[in-house]
């Protein structure tokens, strides 16, 4: 309370702490009016605004289909990483020894790894298995880039459990089985719901691995979006963009209800 | 239903350490047994080697002289009430007491009953639909034990269950523990770092010291009759005094502290060689402002220090011959006060020699 | 007596050990699968590039004479270095004072400068992309409202070079630098720079004094982290530098796909691997690996 009346109102650090705040924001936010704009480049709308940029999201264009592609592939490549990740998360937080210590290390290679050294390497590899332009190719890359996401998540929600619940729970009559379904996953439930976002959205965004190993067969979203930008600065490309930053921020939304209800109710973990 | 509870040598290494070491008790049926010692002291192990988290290295556990040793915790269907609770905080406090219940498979209708007696018992029934978040310590610990009740275990074992209350608190609770004990009969195995818990609650007490049993007996047997000096330190404040035998007759065995002599009573203390300690409880130890008011054991001296406590007065005495020695005085007398000078007295039924001499009592007396 | 409670303390002799392993079957083959998973698909796809490297066109170092030979690799590198520097010392001033300026924020506004930093995190980085050549571009927002204003007569240059391409960057690499800048001022006990200021300290020097150095480790993860995300950076250079502002990761891109020359883009990726690993072990001295690229 102190500190709140002694808070000096403008100061160095605010200053410059709300300007990047809104240099991370205001610029994003340009693309919702452009968005409106009747005519047929990346312009500000003026007095008219037009829906002609919406409509082409939904039309005959591709987009559609691309919203698609991307929903398959991410939606597959996240369970896939979801098995894998929590089946590691609670190995690895149960054993807890030099092995699995490292293999955890092994695990988060995906993420430290730049991506074009994952195009190379994939574009190559795929080529000789024959997963250039299939599902199945695109759906392996990205359930692998988004794996330590996963391990990451699943692992910080079973750092806050407490092992007495494990022992409470054998103790009252439950096997290790019985206790890791009715214990210990729902006590990781945020975790793996967070590591299921974490890998959707890794999946759903990725674009340099796609360019390389896919041409027609799979067409995601960011592909399309990639190549609107280099042919002419699509403005579909605002209109779908404003509706993911809507997208977004309700997510954002909804996370921090769903977070602060569940606090309430039975607290943080 | 009851059922009794034998350790034999176990012992528990951890790489060269060892947590248990050679350890041997038997457990009555019905019995309030408490594990009393300080952090490290091996009784968490032991509850734990009970409960099936620790398997002992060698030796073996018997219920009822049943092989238990290698049996997974699950099997053995004894309660835990965990240090902290370790209660589902995803489950509401019904469904924590439902949770052994339903994984034994106990139909509905049946664990709702039992649900709802233990619910009662531990006077929770208004509060079942509740979180574990949503409640207070002090209901905490009494969702744990009902949890770890409502399965009719053979054994209750409770790891420090109220040492995360408030003094108050902790109080009534000791006295509801050692009603339902009472009330179900059930053995309980209680570990504690606390001293007066374990006097009032026990029906014994065994004092662990470095993964060994250092004594073992009733509250009264262990305070009045310490067998070492670690026990007499640990189980309430004691009076060392350094001492050597000099002689002993029908009745008594005569002391020496430097030149002054004293005599105890000798049915009442082992004969001993060597360097020795005598162990005077501060209750035991009476104030006098002259000699000839005192008994025949006495040391003159000067009061440095006082403290109230309410219910009494402790002193501290500074004396020639033994150093500073600690003295509870009742409200009845006059009060102690800080540098008169009086005599310390106790009489011959009151204290026990043991043989050696406390940690670092080498600075303090000479 | 904690190690009553942790998993790892059974098992100390090889008998030990194997018995934890019989008895703890189930957990290993919940470790192992994922690993043989990741082994087999991934490590021996990253591991050929590394070995193609040394055998095409021919076996030996040629292609990393190559690197350190041909003016236009040294040209791209520099300019990789050169892009990297300046995102990253930008990223981390930027970074650094809007944490503390969060980490002294009151309850509400703190909560708004997190979901708005958040929100510009989760949002996907082509649609970021797009937006700042809406904004740049010589025919861009910033321009005509530029000269709307009457302060240029001409449209600036801000794409297509150096400029966007930080921009973009750095844009891209704040949340990266705030996150954990303020996760590591929130752990500094709030009461040190009051109580230097009490035995005298002026405010500011309370701050260079106490304040700065408890946040150094933190400064020093992020900066690392940038550096790594920086380093291998494709997309934002690739369309906001148009071509024009080449770096590595593009630059392996077109040995690929346009002139063909795998030794040297598979080499350049070893390069860049090598590089990146040892930036994060020297990272994981100042903060866990995990931490790091996770998005809140």
């Amino acid at each position: 309370m102190q500190s709140e009346l002694r808070r000096p109102t403008v100061s160095f650090s605010r200053v410059v702490g709300w300007m990047s705040v809104c240099f991370l924001i205001v610029p994003v936010l340009v693309v919702v009016p452009v968005s409106f704009t009747p005519k047929r480049y990346l312009s500000w709308p003026g007095s008219e605004w037009s829906l002609r940029h919406y409509e082409v999201l939904v039309g005959e264009g591709g987009w559609l289909s691309s919203i698609g592609d991307s929903l398959i592939v991410a939606t597959a490549a996240a369970v896939l990483a979801l098995a894998m990740g929590t089946l590691f998360a609670v190995g690895h937080w149960r054993l807890n020894n030099g092995v699995t210590r490292n293999l955890r290390l092994f695990l988060l290679l995906p993420m430290i790894v730049p991506p074009i050294v994952h195009a190379v390497a994939f574009y190559q590899a795929w080529a000789v298995l024959k997963l250039l332009d299939t599902y199945p190719g695109l759906i392996l890359v990205h359930s692998m880039k988004a794996l330590p996401f996963v391990v990451l998540s699943v692992s910080a929600s079973l750092i806050n459990l407490d092992p007495r619940l494990e022992q409470a729970s054998r103790s009252l009559g439950a096997t290790s089985r019985e206790t890791l379904w009715l214990i210990i996953l729902p006590q990781v439930r945020p975790g793996i719901i967070a590591g299921a976002i974490f890998a959707f959205v890794t999946s759903w965004d990725e674009i340099i691995v796609a360019i390389f190993i896919t041409s027609r067969e799979v067409y995601t979203l960011p592909k399309r979006i990639w190549d609107g930008i280099f042919d002419n600065i699509d403005p579909a490309i605002a209109a779908l963009g404003t509706v993911m930053i809507l997208l977004t921020a309700i997510g954002l939304v909804v996370k921090d209800r769903y977070e602060k209800a569940r606090n309430i109710k039975i607290g943080a973990s | 239903m009851k059922e009794s509870l034998a350790f034999d040598s176990v012992r528990k290494a951890y790489g060269g350490f060892f947590a248990l070491d050679d350890v041997s008790i038997d457990i009555k049926a019905g019995e309030f047994m408490t594990l009393l010692g300080p952090s490290g002291s091996g009784k968490t192990t032991m509850l734990m080697s009970i409960a099936g988290f620790v398997e002992p290295t060698s030796g073996s556990i018997r219920l009822d002289g049943k092989e238990i040793t290698h049996l997974p915790p699950e099997k053995r269907n004894f309660g835990v009430v965990f240090q902290g609770y370790a209660l589902f905080p995803h489950l509401t406090v019904r469904e924590n007491v439902f949770y052994p219940l339903r994984v034994r498979g106990v139909p509905k209708a049946e664990a709702d009953a039992k649900i709802r007696s233990m619910l009662e018992i531990v006077q929770l029934d208004h509060l079942a639909e509740r979180y574990p978040k949503q409640l207070s310590g002090g209901q905490q610990q009494r969702v744990a034990l009902a949890r770890a009740m409502v399965f009719s275990p053979e054994l209750l074992l409770l790891d420090e269950p109220l040492s995360a209350l408030d003094r108050a608190l902790r109080k009534d609770l000791q006295r509801e523990l050692k009603d339902l004990h009472e009330r179900l009969g059930t053995t309980f195995i209680y570990v504690t770092h606390d001293q007066e818990e374990a006097l009032s609650m026990s029906d014994r007490i065994a004092i662990l010291r470095d993964g060994r049993i250092e004594q073992l007996g009733r509250p009264e047997e262990l305070y009045e009759k310490p067998a070492s000096i670690f026990a007499a330190n640990f189980l309430g404040k004691s009076n060392f005094l350094p001492a050597r035998q000099v002689g002993c007759d029908d009745r008594f065995v005569t002391y020496a502290v430097g030149d002054h002599r004293f005599r105890l009573d000798r049915d009442g203390v082992r004969s001993l060689d060597g360097d020795i300690s005598i162990v005077l409880r501060p209750e035991r130890l009476t104030l006098h402002s002259s000699e000839e008011a005192a008994p025949d054991n006495r040391m003159a001296g000067r009061i440095k220090g006082v403290s109230y406590f309410g219910q009494l007065y402790e002193a501290i005495v500074e004396t020639e011959v033994a150093g500073d020695l600690l003295v509870s005085a009742g409200l009845d007398g006059p009060a102690p006060r800080a540098g008169e000078t009086v005599w310390v007295g106790w009489k011959t039924n009151v204290g026990v020699a043991l043989p050696g001499r406390p940690e670092g009592a080498d600075e303090a007396y000479d | 007596m904690t190690d009553v409670f942790a998993p790892s303390a059974r098992g100390g002799s090889l008998f030990g050990a194997s018995a934890s392993f019989r008895k703890n079957t189930a957990y290993w083959v919940m470790v192992l699968v994922p690993a043989v998973f990741l082994a087999t698909l991934y490590l021996t796809p990253v591991i050929s590039v590394m070995v193609r490297s040394f055998v095409e066109p021919t076996v030996g170092l040629d292609n990393y004479a190559t690197i350190v030979d041909s003016a236009a690799i040294r040209s791209v590198l520099g300019k990789t270095a050169y892009i990297c520097f300046m995102t990253t010392a930008l990223t981390l001033a930027l970074g650094y004072v809007t944490a503390y300026a969060m980490t002294h924020a009151g309850q509400r506004e703190k909560y708004v400068m997190f979901f708005l930093v958040i929100l510009s995190f989760w949002i996907s980085v082509l649609i970021r992309t797009f937006a700042w050549i809406a904004v740049l571009q010589p025919q861009g927002i910033l321009n005509d409202i530029l000269i709307g204003l009457g302060l240029i007569e001409r449209p600036l240059r801000l794409v297509r070079n150096d400029i966007g391409v930080i921009v973009g960057m750095v844009h891209y690499m704040l949340p990266f630098a705030i996150l954990p800048l303020f996760a590591n001022m929130q752990t500094i006990d709030r009461t040190l720079v009051p109580a230097a200021r009490a035995l005298g300290a002026s405010a500011r020097w309370a701050f260079f004094t106490v304040f700065l150095p408890l946040s150094l480790p933190g400064l020093a993860g992020a900066g690392i982290l940038v550096l790594i995300f920086s380093s291998g950076f494709y997309i934002t250079p690739a369309i906001l530098g148009g071509g024009k502002v080449v770096m590595v990761a593009e630059y392996i891109s077109l040995q690929m796909s346009e002139t063909l020359k795998w030794g040297l883009a598979t080499s350049l990726a070893t390069c860049l691997t090598v590089v990146v690993l040892a930036l994060t072990v020297a990272m994981s001295r100042f903060m866990e690996v995990g931490s790091a690229g996770k998005r809140v």
